[in-house]
């Protein structure tokens, strides 16, 4: 519990597949059990990150935190355990 | 698939959200739809067709923005992302269409006697002028992030970015749909006969036809997703 961090992806206002390459070029550099926090309010870019990264294998949920602005939560797990 | 510390996350943000106060928007929402009954009412009163056709096209906007669909995404992410669930959805639509318009052609055509011009649907020859303007297309729509259905359920969520692209997909669909139509349609359509394949091999084979290709292109879409992995 101690070293998990959580980052932070400002996406707003960028269309896909912006919001998905940024969020796989920074969930490169985390380490496993790590939170990322993407924040958009490109509707579709949710459905193409849910599908992206239940392939990759990691956890994933979303929430409607404003209108029209959602934040997406993304758990890092480690492709080699 | 979530996580306990994605939950716990979860709740903590509609905590936080819970204490900034957002306006209530659904008079935006009353107001339209008083609008929209006005509309279809006075196209009631004028015997129009558009009465049924314009409801119908708000509820198509409605479903593609609440699917969250998208054709550019369909074509753009198995090369990007290796994702194809959205292109196997454009396949199957694809798949239920040709079956429905099979029905509607062969209700209508008096079939072994009927011209091109009476299937319903519109058919046009195809050649290269296919192949360049859907390659035109094809990269517009990837760089402006959504084609014509997507940029305008886009504008109508509220995405800023896509009133740009609105402007300029009127721009040039006056430019050279409207003003330069004839100049385009002498050039490349004019004196070639559309290809209708039921003229060719008949009703049934053309359907089976069809529906065989589609299939064989969604399990090699599925195929795709699963070996691709980026």
């Amino acid at each position: 519990m101690k070293t998990m961090k959580e980052e932070f992806l400002d996406c707003m206002h960028e269309a896909c597949p912006i919001p998905l390459i940024k969020a796989s070029k920074k969930l490169q550099k985390m380490k496993a059990k790590d939170l990322l926090i993407m924040k958009t309010d490109h509707n579709c870019s949710i459905t193409n990150v849910i599908e992206w990264v239940d392939k990759q294998g990691h956890k994933m949920d979303y929430i409607e935190i404003g209108r029209g602005e959602w934040e997406i939560y993304i758990e890092k797990v480690d492709s080699h355990e | 698939m979530t996580s306990e510390r994605i939950e716990a996350l979860k709740k903590r943000r509609q905590e936080e959200m819970k204490a900034i106060k957002t306006r209530d928007q659904s008079p935006y929402g009353w107001t339209l739809l008083i609008i929209v009954l006005g509309i279809v009412s006075v196209l009631f009163i004028n015997q129009s067709h558009y009465m049924w056709v314009f409801p119908l096209g708000i509820l198509l906007g409605f479903t593609l923005e609440r699917s969250r669909f998208c054709f550019t995404a369909s074509i753009r992410n198995p090369l990007t992302l290796g994702t194809t669930k959205l292109l196997q959805a454009v396949i199957l639509a694809l798949m239920v269409s040709t079956v429905f318009f099979f029905i509607l052609q062969v209700l209508t055509l008096d079939i072994g006697n009927f011209l091109i011009s009476e299937v319903p649907g519109t058919l046009r020859p195809i050649g290269w002028n296919t192949v360049i303007g859907g390659s035109l297309f094809g990269v517009g729509m990837v760089i402006a992030g959504g084609c014509a259905s997507g940029t305008l359920v886009r504008v109508g969520e509220g995405f800023t970015l896509q009133m740009v692209v609105l402007m300029a997909f009127i721009a040039g669909a006056l430019l050279a749909g409207v003003f330069h139509y004839s100049f385009w349609y002498d050039s490349f359509i004019e004196g070639r006969e559309a290809i209708y394949l039921p003229n060719i091999i008949g009703f049934i084979p053309a359907l089976l036809l069809q529906l065989t290709v589609l299939g064989l292109l969604y399990a090699g879409a599925r195929k795709f997703a699963k070996r691709k992995n980026i």
